[in-house]
């Protein structure tokens, strides 16, 4: 009896580690493992403001290009560009015109990216990483006050802010999308 | 009368000696004699001739056919063999001189066939499985094994863009391109133990080739058999009880063939000077030559051999140097490859060992520098008039560097070591099983511990005295990079054959675990203090003590693959055949809920040659045909890509100081499963006359499902806009062909062709499938500065890969200004066309690949003629399209001024630059001389000169058109300048048994 039973947990020792596909990951780190400390915490919250930051580099060309103060025009063989500089100028607004997906992509990125921390920290308990209450709950306010800003600041500014290809086939999978869009669109 | 007794005595005492001694002479035999051939009477000189059950009884023919063998029983039956002739058998009876006349083996050699797992007989294949042997590969003074075998097998590309580089690998792609995004190359098994890395082999250890070209030989494989399996085995010792001694060695020397004519000095100051496009800077150097050279290699083997019935062993030792065209890159390695076999306890365990280490130290090439050394201006001296021993800086001109400065003062090395090895144990279980041995089953088990190891450490530095670094504004740059991995798999299989009448059956089971990790670790810095610190003080540096500048990184990932296999083979009477097998595979790269996947097989053949109804057609001697399905995965991609991950991004000011944000890094797949392949594949084998003239048809189709890619999703709902995903179908389908004549098969004379060809089909499907619906296709191969945001072909649903997409040329109006035809044909000026007025133009994939090779041998000499081609595709002058005409910045052709120097207006991106890419280009001439020595010490030395790509006969007017990649999704078409020269190799080889 000793014997068979010795054999069988060694076998069952052996099946669980011969067919163990699971992953190990090194220089990258899982979404399920990332907040351990405070500054994880923070790092988070601050990947919105990161983007809004940077997101909005295409409004300059999109506002200022289009009207009369400034061109790039083609100065040699240079600067020709597939003709991207002129269809800004000359108002050929067609489903080539450039910077068109960067916008509609980065006011979605940003309230997404909004989302994703007001998520992510209704499930956590801020007194864990040390936070109080009043400055967790303030991280999350402050990430529902952005998700909007995404959009409303570029309508504001702009009657470009139009997209012309309106894409997705797909519904969307983000389970608490709450945005809050500005009338004008 | 005691004198009389004493003799007597004497007398019987001798006869009892003399009696005494009879028996003895009666039980041995001093034997001798002559090995002949049957057909010819000529002796056979080395013939291996062993006392059966006594292998230490052995001795080898001399240079008539004789041979001594002293003491041998007179009961004792002796074996006589010889390489290409049956083996024979032949009881000693008493006789004391023997004349034996062996017969020829026609049957072709290379008989046995190395299958995944295990191996076959030929007769008995069911699938479609190139088998190539030493005397067809073609002779290298590379150290990449495909290029032995390259053109040689129907349905194979390798394609080497840039020979002359000793540290390049050719790109190997069978039967077409299969997936978007993961690997393309083929399986590489050496000695049974997949993940073989092919700059580990010595070409001379390399014994032959098997490739297992379709699904259901593949399949065996799970989710690495999609492209293809190759399997290489290694030469092992030999069974004569002798010890053989052998050196390999070959000097070559590797010629650049410089095909751009380019403006020179004096042509650029009367046609270009003082336009815009540049001045005349008073220099008359030849740039191009400056910085090429004739790239000499010599490489050395040592090989020691031997072994008997009952262990065998083999060791070889090479050295290595090769020089490139570039003036800068060589490599210089050395290596060695042992293989010890041994069995023990009377046959019933048996061990194998293989070891290969190899060290190698690299001067990596920058290919930049000929294209750099096209562009420049050709006035520009190289050294600096104003500033002696320092070299013109280049400012303002197409070349973005002087390319002899960077081949003199930058360094750029490498040092890589590899250590392969395995060992395998395995054990006969029917002695321990069965009682009594009737010889018709045969069961043994085997467990194999495999362990690949390489590493890489890299250096690169840039002086301070380097305009390029001035330009920088460094004084001086360096970095460091270090990476291994590691791979090491374990492989346990049972193996059972049986015989049962008529009816054999052999069954193979299996389990294997591979594990692999990668690491790595980089570094770099700037501002050195001295330039004699070269690259080996990075700490030295200043301008890593800036704010903002990391400089360094690390970097691990590991993998891991396993599966549960098996594959049973029946076959009656060698008649009819079947074989299926199934592998039950899972990778750790797929998404949770598709880790494991089933690939299973099934193949049929009948040799119909072996019918009764055949028996009468005698010029027939074999005649198969067969089919087969199979599915095969490929899961070459990137590790953690179904993982939800948080990564970093930018960094913000955040309580006086800036931090690093992070966020979700990538979308999530959770699905992310393999490629799916569903492969089939009919084929008829033949030999006739006599074995005379034999061959092998091949017609196949493949289809790859849930390809592996990048695929564009919308934001929202996703958060990035592009996710690794499966979906998409393509299909590959093609005939091909490999035929085998030989005329002449006489005592002076052997004459023989060969010729092999394939067809390849080619459609992208679909790009979408239910769950993600796209656009139907994509535009790539961009174009570059000065021209950029121009694409050149199109990957389209239901369209072949490689098309062309682009303007289609009309002319060139009185201005100098391209015309082309809009989309209703009319035509306008280039300058109105839109972006739709694009069409397919041509197609970059050839149509039809062949090759042909002639052997002929007299006497001693042989000489062996091998012709590549690919025929039906265009290939994009990349060339032509930037420096063929005025418009360009940079030095140009001198096309410019002549065929276009009508083309006065800016550049356009049409199909005036698409040309017919078909050529025929004689790829080896090999003339060799035997020399059967056979003194006590010396036995054969044969010496070689072999000349590689002599002439190429084409229409193209571009670079050599067989240097065009045509593997992969973009075949034809490159939007970059970068290349290799193109070189003629010349080779001189000399081989010594001992």
């Amino acid at each position: 009896m000793k014997p068979y039973i010795f054999i069988a947990a060694t076998m069952a020792l052996a099946a669980a580690s011969c067919t163990d596909l699971d992953e190990t990951v090194y220089s990258e780190v899982m979404s399920d493992n990332y907040y351990n400390t405070k500054m994880d915490v923070i790092r988070a919250v601050n990947r919105p403001f990161e983007h809004m930051y940077w997101g909005i580099q295409q409004r300059m060309p999109l506002n200022e290009l289009s009207a009369d103060q400034i061109i790039t025009p083609t100065r040699d063989s240079w600067w020709t560009d597939g003709g991207k500089w002129e269809r800004i100028h000359y108002h050929n607004f067609d489903p080539e015109m450039p910077y068109i997906t960067e916008e509609w992509e980065g006011d979605f990125k940003g309230i997404m990216f909004c989302n994703y921390v007001i998520e992510d920290l209704e499930r956590l308990d801020g007194t864990r990483f040390g936070f109080t209450e009043d400055e967790f709950s303030s991280m999350k306010m402050q990430c529902r006050v952005m998700a909007p800003t995404a959009i409303c600041d570029c309508s504001t500014s702009s009657a470009m802010c139009r997209p012309i290809r309106a894409p997705t086939r797909l519904r969307p999978t983000v389970s608490s999308w709450r945005p809050r869009l500005c009338s004008s669109l | 009368m005691k004198k009389r007794v004493q003799k007597l005595l004497f007398c019987v005492f001798l006869v009892i000696l003399a009696m005494g001694s009879l028996p003895a002479a009666a039980q041995a035999v001093n034997l001798k004699g002559t090995v002949v051939d049957s057909r010819t009477e000529e002796p056979l000189i080395g013939a291996s001739v062993v006392v059966s059950k006594n292998g230490s009884q052995a001795t080898v023919s001399d240079i008539d056919g004789n041979f001594t063998l002293d003491g041998v029983a007179k009961n004792a039956v002796i074996k006589v063999s010889y390489i290409g002739y049956k083996s024979a058998e032949i009881p000693v009876d008493g006789r004391s001189d023997l004349r034996i006349a062996l017969t020829e083996d026609s049957e072709l050699l290379g008989e046995v066939v190395v299958i995944g797992y295990g191996t076959m007989d030929k007769k008995e294949l069911t699938s479609a499985i190139s088998h190539i042997g030493e005397k067809d590969f073609l002779k290298v003074s590379s150290i990449d094994p495909s290029m032995m075998i390259q053109g040689k097998v129907p349905g194979v590309s390798i394609t080497n863009t840039g020979a002359g580089d000793p540290n390049n690998q050719a790109s190997i792609q069978i039967r077409g391109v299969s997936s978007r995004s993961a690997g393309l190359g083929p399986l590489i098994v050496i000695d049974g133990i997949p993940g073989g890395n092919l700059t580990n082999i010595n070409p001379n250890d390399i014994a032959s080739f098997d490739i297992l070209k379709d699904g259901a030989a593949a399949a065996i494989y799970g989710t690495r058999g999609s492209n293809g399996v190759i399997l290489i085995t290694t030469k092992k010792g030999q069974r004569d009880g002798v010890v053989h001694v052998g050196y390999n060695g070959s000097v070559s020397a590797n010629v650049a063939d410089h095909e751009l004519k380019m403006l020179d000095a004096d042509m650029y100051r009367a046609l270009r000077a003082g336009s815009f496009n540049g001045n005349d800077l008073g220099g008359n150097d030849n740039w191009l030559d400056a910085v090429t050279r004739t790239g000499w290699t010599n490489q050395h083997t040592l090989t020691v051999s031997g072994g008997t019935e009952t262990n065998n062993y083999r060791a070889s030792v090479d050295y290595r140097n090769a020089d490139g065209v570039d003036r800068y890159s060589n490599r210089e390695e050395y290596g060695a490859r042992a293989s010890i076999w041994q069995t023990a306890l009377d046959g019933l365990f048996t061990f194998n060992l293989n070891i290969a280490p190899r060290i190698i130290q690299r001067k990596v090439a920058s290919w930049d520098v000929f294209r750099n050394a096209l562009e420049i201006n050709p006035t520009t001296p190289i050294m600096d008039e104003d500033n002696p021993g320092r070299y013109t800086a280049i400012l303002g001109q197409a070349a973005g560097y002087n390319p002899v400065e960077l081949i003199d003062l930058e360094k750029n090395e490498a040092e890589t070591k590899l250590l392969d090895w395995d060992a395998t144990a395995r054990v006969n279980l029917l002695p321990l099983l069965l009682k009594e041995d009737k010889g018709k089953h045969t069961l043994d088990t085997q467990i194999t511990f495999a362990d690949h190891e390489s590493s890489n450490n890299n250096k690169w530095f840039r002086p301070s005295t380097s305009t390029i670094a001035i330009a920088n504004g460094y004084e001086g740059e360096a970095s460091r990079s270090y990476s291994k991995t590691s791979q090491r798999i374990v492989e346990w299989l049972a193996n059972y054959g049986g015989h049962f009448g008529g009816h054999n059956l052999k069954a193979m089971l299996g389990y294997s675990y591979q594990y692999t990790v990668s690491e790595s670790l980089n570094a770099e810095n700037k501002d050195f203090a001295n330039d004699g610190l070269g690259a080996d003080n990075l700490g030295n540096g200043q301008y890593a003590n800036e704010e903002g500048h990391i400089n360094m990184g690390s970097f691990k990932e590991d993998s891991k693959l396993i599966a549960f296999f098996g594959r049973v083979s029946y076959d009656f009477k060698g008649k009819y055949l079947l074989t299926a097998s199934l592998r039950h595979e899972g990778s750790s790269k797929f998404g949770k809920k598709h880790k494991w996947g089933d690939f299973p097989a099934v193949s049929a053949g009948w040799r119909i040659s072996s019918e009764d109804f055949m028996k009468d057609l005698t010029w027939l001697n074999d005649l198969k045909i067969r089919a087969d399905y199979g599915e095969t995965g490929n899961q070459d991609f990137a590790n953690y890509r179904s993982l939800s991950t948080m990564s970093g991004a930018g960094y913000v000011y955040y309580q006086g100081k800036w931090i690093q944000v992070w966020g979700p890094g990538k979308n999530v797949n959770a699905d992310l499963k393999w490629e799916k392949a569903k492969n089939w594949n009919v084929g008829l084998d033949f030999a006739m006359f006599d074995n005379k003239f034999s061959g092998s048809l091949n017609y196949y189709s493949r289809r790859q499902s849930d390809l592996l890619g990048d695929y564009n999703v919308p934001v929202p709902p996703y958060l990035h806009n592009s996710t690794f995903v499966n979906v998409g179908t393509m299909r590959n389908s093609g005939f091909e062909f490999d035929l085998h004549y030989q005329p002449i098969a006489t005592r002076d004379w052997d004459y023989s062709i060969d010729f092999i060809g394939a067809t390849c089909s080619n459609k992208f499907v679909s790009f979408s499938n239910g769950k993600y619906v796209g656009q139907d296709y994509y535009d790539d191969v961009w174009t570059g500065d000065p021209y950029p945001m121009h694409t050149l072909q199109r990957i389209q649903a239901g369209e072949r890969v490689g098309n062309f997409f682009m303007l289609k040329y009309a002319g060139i109006d009185d201005d100098g200004n391209f015309v082309v035809y809009n989309k209703k044909g009319e035509m306008i000026p280039a300058a109105e066309a839109r972006d739709d007025d694009r069409q397919i133009v041509g197609n970059g994939l050839p149509k039809f690949t062949a090759s042909m090779t002639h052997n002929l041998r007299w006497r001693n000499w042989d000489l062996s003629v091998f012709f590549r081609g690919a025929f039906g595709y265009d290939i994009f002058n990349t060339q032509d399209f930037y420096y063929g005409t005025q418009s360009f910045t940079g030095n140009v052709l001198q096309k410019a001024y002549t065929k276009n120097a009508k083309i006065k207006g800016p550049q356009v991106v049409s199909d005036y630059y698409l040309e017919k890419g078909d050529y025929v280009k004689l790829d080896m001439v090999s003339l060799g001389y035997t020399w059967n020595v056979n003194a006590r010490f010396l036995k054969k030395l044969r010496v070689n000169f072999t000349a590689k790509n002599l002439a190429t006969f084409t229409r193209y007017s571009g670079l050599d058109p067989a240097s065009v990649q045509v593997n992969g999704l973009n075949p034809g078409a490159t939007g970059s300048r970068t290349y290799y020269p193109n070189c003629r190799q010349f080779i001189l080889g000399l081989q010594i048994d001992f």
